[in-house]
């Protein structure tokens, strides 16, 4: 039974799209047949992060939303940009990063039907175990479609007072569309802090579990977005709390 | 309005029937249900009436289903589920689709509003910057 899971957070500069790109590389790493759809539409980004460039995507998101393709002629195969060791699938469906292209789903809509009926048949169509979404922040109509059809709901947050109280809305919401598993990820957490405390404090203010406190790290920053962390740094301590929340999330 | 969609799957129906539905029954569909006004936004979801927003949760999430079976998910009764689903019908949020002589129900999206900005959206800015000058 396939999962479709959505990557979400309040505020941008989470740490959103690498959470999706790690836990997407580590389950394809696991043999899954993994599907990574950018709903970030008015500033798409994840398709650095997978070493897509902008002259090999045939076709976007976008496109799809045109009625110009079906969405899964929007899915390109990036297992091979992940390194050697997958054995399983990574599929990227990007956003078109065309200025004109962007401004021109910002002006004219599109059809919210569509993307529920995308997300479904892209799930057929590559015959998918998962099926990530990578959000715009905040909440808006794709964002909200994106949290209602989830089988599960990852929130990054960053132990920052703006983000607690944006992620207490988001965490309402999704109890208010009735996702069945929502875990919080707190990330980019200073070295200085207790972990522990962090996580009994955010799961006590939310009354969600919190599948993994990252720390903020120096490689990944360092990383600068040019690859997958995780299949950069197999062995890292950020790589293995990636696996954990690739665990909580498929429980 | 019941609409009729011829697929080209096997003897089983599910969900995939409507997903694999006809190309130009597809389309014919679609442009129907764009010249029908209103329909759901996800934000509606969100100050619906618990019974409501249950229902058509559940019809969103398997992208199409049947009465039986979405009365079955939420252990109601069909009857109680066919009044919900005929509000949700009449309210525009819900269409019927015809899928080898079951009826389906399908939510029923309104398109994601356009972002019109004003013309002169540059000129009422340069007016801003002009009055915020020391």
């Amino acid at each position: 039974m396939s999962k479709i899971i959505s990557v979400h957070s309040f505020r941008g500069g989470t740490g959103k799209s690498n959470t999706t790109a790690n836990v997407s590389a580590l389950l394809a790493g696991q043999g899954l047949r993994v599907g990574v759809i950018d709903t970030d539409i008015q500033s798409p980004g994840i398709h650095v992060l997978f070493g897509l460039e902008e002259d090999e995507m045939k076709h976007s998101l976008n496109d799809y939303l045109w009625g110009k393709c079906n969405i899964e002629d929007a899915a390109h195969d990036v297992t091979s940009h992940l390194g050697a060791d997958i054995s399983g699938k990574t599929y990227l469906i990007p956003s078109s990063i065309k200025a004109g292209e962007i401004a021109r789903v910002l002006r004219e809509g599109y059809d919210v039907g569509l993307l529920n009926d995308g997300f479904h048949e892209l799930v057929e169509a590559l015959d998918l175990d998962v099926l990530m979404i990578d959000t715009h922040p905040g909440l808006n109509e794709e964002t909200l479609l994106s949290i209602a059809i989830s089988d599960a709901l990852a929130i990054i947050m960053r132990p920052d007072q703006q983000d607690y109280q944006g992620t207490g809305v988001t965490v309402e919401v999704a109890r208010k569309l009735n996702v069945p598993r929502l875990v919080i990820v707190v990330n980019k957490t200073p070295q200085v802090y207790d972990f522990n405390q962090v996580q009994e404090q955010v799961e006590r203010l939310y009354s969600a579990e919190v599948a993994a406190v990252m720390p903020h790290s120096d490689e990944m920053m360092a990383l600068a977005s040019a690859g997958v962390f995780a299949q950069r740094y197999p062995d890292h301590e950020i790589t293995n709390l990636y696996r954990q929340v690739a665990t909580k999330l498929m429980a | 309005m019941v609409r009729s969609m011829q697929t080209t799957t096997g003897a089983n129906t599910h969900a995939g029937d409507i997903l694999m539905a006809g190309l130009f029954n597809r389309l014919q569909d679609e442009i129907d249900a764009r010249d029908e006004p209103g329909g759901l936004s996800p934000i509606d979801l969100l100050d619906m009436p618990k019974a409501l927003a249950t229902v058509i949760n559940q019809i969103i999430r398997k992208n199409g289903i049947k009465l039986e079976d979405i009365a079955a998910e939420l252990n109601q009764s069909s009857a109680d589920t066919k009044a919900t689903l005929d509000e949700l019908v009449e309210k525009g949020y819900v269409r019927r689709v015809e899928v080898r002589d079951q009826i389906w129900y399908k939510a029923h999206f309104g398109r994601k509003a356009d972002k019109v900005l004003s013309s002169s959206i540059w000129s009422s800015l340069d007016d801003v910057v002009e009055e915020e000058k020391p």
